[in-house]
């Protein structure tokens, strides 16, 4: 607005920008959308650049907790980028710019002084091919929790008077129990990861980010490179897990994001988010035109 | 069997797409090829023309049926190669032969000093001892202080090359961004590739005369022999070691980011493990590499055969495996050459035995990684 007002153009120019502000504010009318529960995470303005490629448009929106919130949209739409924008994890990218603000519980994570391991402790993250680190079943649940000191085991601790075995025993059984794994490997926890099916192998990564006690569990397509009984096993634990984490999923399976999810938001192809409501509310009757489209297979 | 051996033979020298006339050209080729070697080996004086035939029938062969005989002179190119290598080596224990049978154990001799053996890790009581181990003219040949000097300077180079490689390569692959990568990698292979001598001359002009002005009026020693070959080893570690690192797949080490594990934990307890053995299989290369390099030991411990004393001594000196050859090969007598043959053969089961477990190691670490793309 200011900017037109600004910068007073000729009639050509101004058509265009009403245009664009017009479709612009539809927009903003479209995604501004709060849910019922507690806002979790609150995403204001995000732009991301690759170099010059601008992947992620002015993205803004509220995630409730204790949710599932699914992000839907076409391939190369910026559904990955956002995604990683919620656990800094584009800082890793060397190409890529990002501006905005992001607030967990209120608190910015992109300020300066923000503490990286602690913002990946509360916010876990589960990729699009499972990748258990080559070490036992174990070895995998416990590694956070010894990385950031929980778990002292081994020739050293026990040195210094410490050996959190017994603890550690509970917590692999507890994490393997909540990603409903437990009973198919308990009997095989020092093997190797890489031993299991892929679709063990990616509960077990849900698993490994379960104990490290996260508040928000990010998945990107995690069920992408499953057969469909593993892709239903993953889809149920997700809806479980809804009931105390905050879980946002990117999917490009519509059905999907329908069953699982309670609201959805919707990226089209230049990184901007055009709808975001209630999941029945985008399936049933979306105010995008282009959404719509996209739901109904006739765009993307 | 016999006619599944030749369909093999067949298969290999003409191939399945055998063409019109490939098999004449093939034929006619392989034909003059036996024959030029008959000629090298029976007539030397008609071998010339009978090469010069061979060159213009593979010539009109390679215009007329390229496919064939491009198949033809791979073959030849891998028969030839692995030829060589095999008659080298045949000759190589052929030749040790003789001072194997005449001087026995005696090649094993462990020094004696005060009337005492010298300890050489209890191996003295059972290997023979003598006051001369290393005289040409009264037939001493002892190669226990060659094969010591060897494994000394190995050591000191390894403790140089591995933990300054591990870093590097882990600089490269893991700290370092794309741009400096992509000019420091390249660097470190050019440093591979320069001639042992440079590095020999290098040691011996900056380092050695640094010991003597800063500590030492001694000179050359296992100390300086040992940091050379260790920097000659550097490069083949690094660049082994950073293609280990850089294998590793990269969603292993998001995952353990993304846990909150910090970049150093990561590539501790993700990319090291991951790649633990490569990076050894890329110590054991350089190493083995290092060893086998003559130039740089001889051009700083031209020194004869001395055995170390005390047995830790690294600032003795002493010709190692390979500069005992390099610096005795011009001058020596027959029997005094019979003896480096055996230096050569046990230089070649070591090196030989390094290259195998670390190519054994590689597999392992194949094996591991499988199943992660
Ligand atoms: N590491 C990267 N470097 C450069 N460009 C990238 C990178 N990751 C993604 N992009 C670009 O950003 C855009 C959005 O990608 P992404 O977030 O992966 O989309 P999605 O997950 O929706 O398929 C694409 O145009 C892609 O090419
Ligand atoms: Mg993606």
């Amino acid at each position: 607005m200011s900017e037109t007002d600004m910068t007073p153009d000729t009639g050509s120019t101004a058509t265009t920008t009403t245009a664009g502000e017009s479709e612009e504010e539809a927009r903003a009318a479209w995604t501004d959308y709060h849910a019922a529960g507690e806002t979790k995470l609150s995403v204001e303005d995000i732009n991301v650049w690759y170099g010059d490629d601008h992947a992620l448009k002015n993205v803004s929106m509220d995630i409730p907790e204790e949710s599932v919130t699914a992000l839907i949209g076409p391939s190369g739409c910026g559904k990955s980028t956002f995604l990683r924008c919620l656990n800094r994890m584009n800082d890793r990218i060397k190409a890529a710019r990002v501006e905005g603000s992001v607030e967990v519980d209120g608190t910015e994570i992109y300020h300066p002084d923000a503490n990286l391991v602690e913002l990946r402790k509360r916010i876990g993250m589960v990729f699009q091919s499972p990748n258990p680190f080559p070490k036992s079943i174990r070895e995998n649940i416990s590694y956070g929790p010894r990385k950031h000191g929980e778990i002292e085991k081994g020739l050293l601790a026990r040195l210094f008077g410490r050996d959190d075995t017994a603890a550690e025993n509970e917590l692999v059984e507890r994490a393997l129990k909540q990603a409903a794994l437990w009973d198919e490997v308990s009997d095989r926890l020092d093997d190797n990861a890489l031993g299991l099916s892929g679709g063990q192998q990616q509960r077990l990564c849900i698993a490994r980010c379960l104990a490290v006690d996260p508040d928000v569990i990010l998945m990107d397509e995690p069920a992408s490179a499953l057969d469909p009984i593993a892709t239903s096993k993953i889809e149920d634990l997700v809806e479980e897990l809804a009931k105390d984490y905050t879980v946002v999923i990117v999917t490009h399976n519509m059905q999907q994001a329908a069953r699982i999810s309670d609201q959805t938001a919707v990226f089209l192809t230049g990184g901007e988010l055009i709808e975001y409501d209630d999941t029945e509310k985008i399936f049933e009757n979306p105010e995008s035109q282009r959404v719509e489209d996209y739901i109904t297979g006739k765009f993307g | 069997m016999l006619h599944q051996v030749w369909v093999d033979v067949q298969h290999t020298l003409f191939g399945t797409d055998e063409a019109e006339g490939s098999r004449l050209a093939v034929g006619a080729s392989a034909g003059m090829l036996l024959a030029t070697i008959g000629a090298f080996l029976f007539a030397p004086a008609v071998a010339l023309p009978v090469l010069a035939g061979f060159v213009i029938i593979t010539a009109i062969g390679w215009i007329t049926h390229q496919g064939a005989i491009a198949r033809l002179l791979t073959l030849f190119a891998t028969v030839l190669t692995v030829l060589t290598v095999f008659l080298i080596t045949v000759f190589l224990f052929v030749s040790a032969l003789p001072a194997f049978t005449e001087h026995g154990s005696g090649l094993l001799l462990v020094p004696v000093e005060n009337g005492e053996p010298r300890w050489f890790f209890w191996l003295e009581a059972v290997l023979p001892t003598g006051e001369t181990f290393w005289n040409p003219l009264s037939g001493a040949y002892s190669l226990i202080p060659a094969i010591w000097a060897t494994v000394i300077v190995t050591f000191i180079a390894g403790a140089v090359a591995i933990p300054l490689g591990l870093f590097g390569a882990l600089f490269i692959a893991e700290v370092a961004d794309d741009r400096l990568r992509e000019i420091i990698k390249p660097g470190v292979e050019v440093l591979a590739g320069i001639p042992s001598i440079v590095y020999g001359f290098i040691g011996f002009a900056v380092l050695n005369s640094f010991i003597q002005d800063s500590f030492l009026d001694d000179g050359a020693s296992f100390l300086i022999a040992g940091i050379v070959v260790g920097i000659m080893a550097l490069p083949t570690i690094v660049s082994v070691g950073e293609d280990a690192l850089s294998s590793v797949p990269d969603a292993m080490g998001d995952g353990a980011v993304a846990m909150g594990a910090t970049e150093w934990q990561k590539m501790k307890s993700i990319s090291i493990p991951a790649a633990f053995s490569g990076i050894s299989a890329a110590v054991i290369l350089g190493l083995g590499r290092a060893i086998g390099e003559t130039m740089a030991v001889a051009a700083i411990m031209a020194a004869g055969v001395d055995f170390a004393n005390p047995l830790f001594d690294v600032f003795d000196a002493s010709a190692t495996l390979t500069s005992l050859i390099a610096v005795n090969y011009g001058s020596a007598s027959e029997s005094t050459l019979d003896v480096l043959f055996v230096a050569g053969v046990m230089l070649f089961v070591i090196v030989a035995g390094m290259s195998i477990v670390s190519q054994y190691i590689e597999r392992q670490m194949k094996q591991k990684l499988k199943g992660q793309s």
